[in-house]
């Protein structure tokens, strides 16, 4: 007797470890495209959560993840984890890590399989997430069905797919180029219309500089752009306004007829114009978009968002007045769509790169967190959380039909600058190891710049390098 | 309970008369010094060689996620000794080490025989002196790299307001001012350290030695170079040996102020390190240049340590 209860013990026992096995994952048990599609939920006034959700995150109180520098630059992040939390009554906690070190963080928790950091922000996704989603460090995300990839711009979409077709992020934020100039200053050195071509620039910056080392100071510039990182985006926006792409069959190629003249180009402003600081080497993103603020450039090609710090008189006080000290009401400074190349190129090529941060799921935390983080990845992509993208920080929108909203509209500043720019920016995702072929870049770059190389052979000589990455 | 003593056996317990005394286990003082060490060992056993042979293991694979991961044998070796970014950072992880322990070895030394010889208000200056050690080298370069900026720098606008200068120096973006400024930043937190061990060994300098000399004619440069120098020797080269091998691994003003740059004007062993676990995903090149970032700082131990040695021996 016994023996028959040890056995239906161990029976009943394998037969519940089995069924344990099988146990579904929370998140399909989330009806995320029925029995209202995903693609009406996620474009309506105000977003609507999927069928059988509370099922899916049945005990969890919060969630976790790490966002891309300090909250109080993310004031529209706020305001949709503030609805989210109303939403749902899961608590969002945002880990605030600067974008210098986000990735390194990101890496460890994903090398370590850290399941308690249950979302996570890559501030470079057009070039980390090739690599993310081919070592399994991302979730593929249930929600982005055909008609949800729709909706949403091509090019974006597709870089955030992985080899096996699905999509594995969602985009937090993106921003394109525009360039930033100062009307006054402009006037003031003969410039009479904002320039629309790369030599038109070339040639208003050489002014700006003159005239400013007459009138202001040894330290005001014609033009400053990032030496660093970001010098990559620089080289693409000369590339493209040429109606040219970098990758050539999914391998960067910057040596190209097209590259070598943006290499030259920039290479011109500092180093044979001296209309750009030499210190441009040693900017990152943020830096040179800081000095423009300061009121110490007279042009750049900056981040869209940076309209909204350039009105800000706390954050840019450097462009509240004209050169001449007289305050100008918004700020003086204006925007137009990244310059084509010269006058024989169409306006379509006035393009530029389109930078995002994406949004992973941990693939290591518990199936239920890992369901609650991909409810807040999709309200963040919907059209009510892109809206606060827009209206409250000043963000692009990466749900296309908030600017169909005359309300938005209306509170934009340079809405054509931005449609022309978004209309043409290019999106190109990089393949694994282009962190790598970008810092030969830039060494090369430095290199030319400081005299060290000739600008051309400077530039073949960091391609060879490149082309060994990928041997 | 069981005291400390009845353990060591060192004072017996109280004995059952008549009986044969109970056996008592005797650890001599050595074998005790090992047996507390232990937990500690372990520690590091666990904190410190359990990583190091993963490094080491990793070292021997090709793992970088553009081609599948496999055993690849001494291959990042190989490629490393053929990497001209590898010499490159060696000889400026070189540049940067001494260049920062010599900065610290002359204002640390000089801070310290000067806080030494300071009879009022020694505390306030010994509080100030140490005032950049609370400071987290990673803050201290970004307020390096803010100060030597050449368009809203603090430097350039005294230069500029003063003459000595023309246009802004570009600090960090010229690569013959590069590596000095972020020498300066990086030292700048470590003379401190220095000035603490020099001025606990000047201290214990007697008095009558100083007194002595004078007696003799002898000047404050004699006191220095015949008194001072030789008294501290140990203390300062345990301050040097501390202050170059964590040089010679530290980033963090590096990073913060220049990331290497311009054209790796600054680019160093671990910046390169960082690079590849981080940056460029290459776990198995970054293990391979770990290892060699080991071994340099084992010459230099090493070098310190025997010349620690042969001073006592010779004291």
């Amino acid at each position: 007797m016994r023996k028959l209860a040890s056995l239906i013990w161990v029976v009943l026992g394998i037969a519940l470890v089995a069924l344990g096995g099988d146990k579904t994952p929370a998140w399909q048990l989330i009806n995320w495209d029925g029995p209202v599609s995903a693609a009406e939920r996620l474009s309506a006034d105000e977003y609507i959560l999927p069928e059988g959700w509370q099922k899916a995150v049945e005990g969890v109180e919060y969630i976790v993840y790490f966002n891309s520098g300090a909250l109080r630059h993310d004031p529209a992040t706020v305001v949709n984890i503030k609805k989210f939390e109303e939403l749902t009554g899961i608590k969002v906690k945002a880990i605030e890590v600067s974008s210098l070190i986000l990735f390194d963080k990101t890496l460890s928790v994903l090398v370590s399989r850290d399941p308690s950091i249950h979302g996570m922000s890559l501030t470079d996704a057009p070039l980390e997430l090739s690599q993310v989603i081919g070592a399994g460090w991302a979730a593929p995300l249930p929600f982005w069905t055909p008609e949800v990839q729709e909706i949403y711009p091509k090019a974006l979409v597709d870089a955030m797919r992985g080899p096996d077709g699905r999509v594995y992020a969602t985009c937090d934020t993106m921003r394109v180029y525009v360039l930033f100039y100062r009307p006054s200053w402009l006037k003031a050195a003969g410039v009479d219309k904002a320039p629309e071509t790369w030599q038109e620039v070339r040639e208003a910056a050489k002014k700006c500089r003159e005239w400013a080392v007459k009138n202001l100071g040894p330290d005001y510039w014609g033009i400053v752009f990032p030496g660093k990182y970001n010098l990559a985006h620089m080289l693409q926006a000369g590339i493209y306004s040429q109606g040219a792409r970098v990758l050539v069959d999914g391998k960067p190629v910057w040596n190209s007829p097209e590259g070598r003249n943006s290499w030259q180009l920039w290479y011109d402003f500092i180093a044979t114009d001296k209309s750009a600081p030499e210190a441009c080497l040693g900017y990152t993103w943020n830096d040179y978009q800081e000095v423009f603020a300061k009121g110490k450039a007279a042009m750049m090609l900056g981040f869209s968002t940076y309209i909204v710090r350039c009105s800000n008189p706390e954050l840019a006080p450097g462009v509240q007045t004209d050169v001449f000290g007289n305050p100008v009401e918004g700020g003086d400074f204006a925007v137009v769509a990244p310059p084509k190349w010269d006058a024989n190129h169409p306006d379509s090529h006035r393009a530029a790169f389109i930078d995002f941060d994406g949004f992973i799921v941990n693939p290591f935390a518990d199936d239920k967190h890992q369901a609650a983080v991909m409810l807040f990845a999709e309200f963040r992509m919907s059209k009510e959380a892109c809206r606060n993208e827009v209206l409250v920080e000043g963000n692009d929108a990466f749900f296309p039909g908030v600017y169909d909203d005359p309300e938005v509209l209306a509170q934009i500043r340079f809405p054509e600058a931005l449609r022309l720019s978004a209309q043409n920016a290019v999106m190109e995702a990089f393949p694994p190891g282009s962190k790598h072929s970008i810092d030969i870049l830039v060494e090369y770059f430095g290199k030319a710049v400081t005299g060290q190389m000739d600008a051309q052979a400077a530039l073949d000589a960091a391609q060879k390098e490149i082309d060994e990455i990928y041997w | 309970m069981i005291g400390l003593e009845h353990i060591l056996g060192r004072k017996g317990g109280p004995r059952s008369s008549g009986s044969r005394p109970p056996r008592r286990f005797r650890l001599s003082d050595s074998q005790f010094g090992a047996l507390v060490s232990l937990p500690g060992l372990l520690l590091l056993l666990l904190w410190v060689g359990v990583p190091l042979v993963i490094v080491v293991v990793i070292s021997f694979y090709r793992y970088d996620f553009i081609r599948p991961t496999k055993f690849y044998g001494f291959g990042n070796y190989i490629k490393l000794f053929h990497d001209r970014v590898f010499w490159l950072a060696v000889k400026n992880t070189f540049i940067f080490s001494l260049g920062s322990t010599f900065i610290t070895f002359l204002f640390g030394f000089t801070s310290a025989w000067c806080l030494s010889r300071i009879d009022r208000g020694g505390t306030f200056f010994r509080t100030l002196m140490m005032l950049p050690w609370a400071v987290p080298l990673i803050v201290s370069g970004f307020i390096w790299g803010w100060m030597f900026n050449p368009t809203y720098g603090v430097i350039n606008d005294i230069l500029l307001k003063l003459g000595a200068i023309k246009a802004p120096l570009d600090f960090t973006a010229d690569p013959s001012l590069a590596m000095f400024s972020v020498i300066l930043a990086d030292a700048w937190t470590r003379i401190p350290f220095l000035t603490i061990l020099v001025l606990a060994g000047l201290e214990r300098i007697p008095a009558e030695l100083y007194e002595a000399a004078r007696i003799d004619g002898a000047d404050i440069f004699h006191e220095l170079r015949h008194i001072s120098i030789p008294m501290v020797k140990g203390p300062l080269l345990t301050g040097l040996l501390i202050t170059s091998v964590f040089s010679f691994r530290s980033i963090d003003a590096i990073f913060s102020m220049t990331q290497g740059g311009p054209a790796k004007a600054t680019y160093v062993l671990g910046l390169y390190t960082v690079d590849n676990i981080y940056r460029f995903l290459n776990f198995g090149r970054a293990g391979a240049i770990s290892v060699m970032l080991l071994l340099f700082c084992s010459l230099i131990a090493s070098a310190y340590v025997y010349f620690l040695l042969k001073e006592e021996r010779w004291s």
